[in-house]
Order: C-alpha cells, then structure tokens, then sequence
C-alpha cells in the first residue's frame, strides 16, 4: 500500500508502473481500520482472525463490495 | 486455527478456518505464547528477536522454536525472510528500512507499508510521528498524531489488490 498526494496521480501512477488500480482510502479511513485491525495485536489473547472477523472490520470501517470480500472468487 | 489475515503476508484467503481460544494464557499453545513474545520484543527493542533468543527465552531447543516460528510464519502471524527463520515482518513492524517511519516517544519504528504506518501508533495506542513520502512527487510527508485523534491531513492510501489477493504478492501489496 503506497502513499500519494492526489487522488488523479494514482491513475497515471497505476499505468506507468503497468499496475491494477485498487481502492484509494484517505487517511481518516486508513486509520480507523487501522485502530479496528491492529487494536489487538499486542494482546496475548490475539489469536489470527476468521474470514468472517476480518468482513466484520472491513463492515464496521464501511469498506463493503467485492473488493473487501475475503470469499473465495467463484 | 485462524489466521493473520495481515496484507504483505503470502496466502490464500480460501484456508482460512477458525479457532476457539483457551482463556488461560498459561494454556494457550506455545505458538501463541512465542507469536506474543515475538510482538513485546520487537516493539521494546525496535528489531524483532532472533530464533536463537527466542528459543533461550522459552528454554526450548533451537530446531523446535525454528519449527514454530516456521508455523508462524505459515499461518501468517508473522513473515520470515526467504530461506531463513529471520523475522522480515510482524505487520505493522518491518525489520527492514522502508519509506514509512514511525517515531513513538523515544522509539523509531519502520511500517511495512502505508496502511502499517498509521498502524504502528494504533497498535500501540500511543503518540506518533510519521515521516513518508508521497509516491507521486516523492515529497515528504509528516503527520503528528495525538490522543489518538488524526489531524487534517492531505493523501490517500493505494491498495492495489483485492483483500483475497493480499497474500498473494507480498511487494506488490
């Protein structure tokens, strides 16, 4: 995951570099899911996460669609 | 088991199964206990610790803590080096220079990536601040992040592959 000014460079960036383009977050959605992905990882108690947990990040961040779906592809 | 389900790992999202834990650590099976380990000590000493200082710590002999931290490293919980049982990464941490660093109070981490440079300070629930640089001008950015709270600030974080191919190219996510 790489770090860019402007939304509109990540297009140009992608074909330079012959790479998929993705999803594009801003920094407030990167850090929410970082405090839900990564608030436990200190515990002892962390134990790796099911499919179905990591969904349940994903909803409570509101990242939803096929691009945030752990399921196999059909 | 459940998996680290952590971007810049190598998996596929299809062998993931689940887990019901034990709830006294002291049960808990010594994957988990070295796994915990492995996190205090790379986030006390800024680098992770060596196979051979884990196995002292455990008073396990070096080929069963190599074994596990195999298994670790298999189950995505942390990422070896290729060829070798040298921690690589235990996302958000990079044992690695990077364009992501993270200062906490006194402390200097490396982030793996964009997403593990916020990280670094969630999983630590502490003060931060973050030097990168964007990757379309290269400029360099700074965030100071404080009680928690992210300041306005300027970017975007590129995931170029879907969460179920996360695994698959480890450089490339």
């Amino acid at each position: 995951m790489l770090l860019f000014r402007s939304e509109e460079n990540v297009a140009d960036w992608c074909r330079i570099n012959e790479l998929p383009q993705g999803a594009l977050l801003t920094m407030a959605q990167v850090w929410d899911l970082s405090q839900a992905w990564y608030g436990d990882r200190l515990s002892a108690d962390y134990a790796g996460r099911t499919a179905a947990e990591a969904k349940s990040i994903f909803d409570s961040v509101g990242l939803s669609g096929p691009f945030w779906s752990l399921a196999p592809e059909l | 088991m459940a998996v680290a389900l952590d971007s810049c790992f190598r998996t596929q999202a299809k062998n993931i199964v689940s887990v019901k834990m034990d709830e006294n650590l002291g049960e808990r099976p010594l994957e988990l206990r070295i796994r915990h380990h492995v996190y205090r000590q790379f986030v006390r000493d800024m680098k992770p610790p060596t196979a051979e200082q884990t196995a002292n710590a455990f008073h396990l002999p070096l080929a069963e803590t190599e074994r596990i931290f195999r298994w670790l490293h298999d189950n995505h919980f942390f990422f070896l080096e290729p060829d070798s049982t040298k921690i690589r990464m235990a996302n958000p941490l990079s044992a690695v220079e990077t364009n992501y660093r993270v200062h906490v109070g006194r402390n200097r981490y490396w982030a793996n990536c964009a997403w593990d440079m916020l990280a670094i300070p969630a999983m630590l629930q502490q003060d931060a601040i973050i030097e990168a640089s964007f990757e379309d001008d290269g400029a360099t950015y700074l965030l100071d992040l404080r009680d928690g709270q992210l300041p306005d600030t300027v970017g975007f974080v590129h995931f170029p592959l879907p969460a179920r191919q996360w695994y698959d190219d480890l450089i490339l996510t």
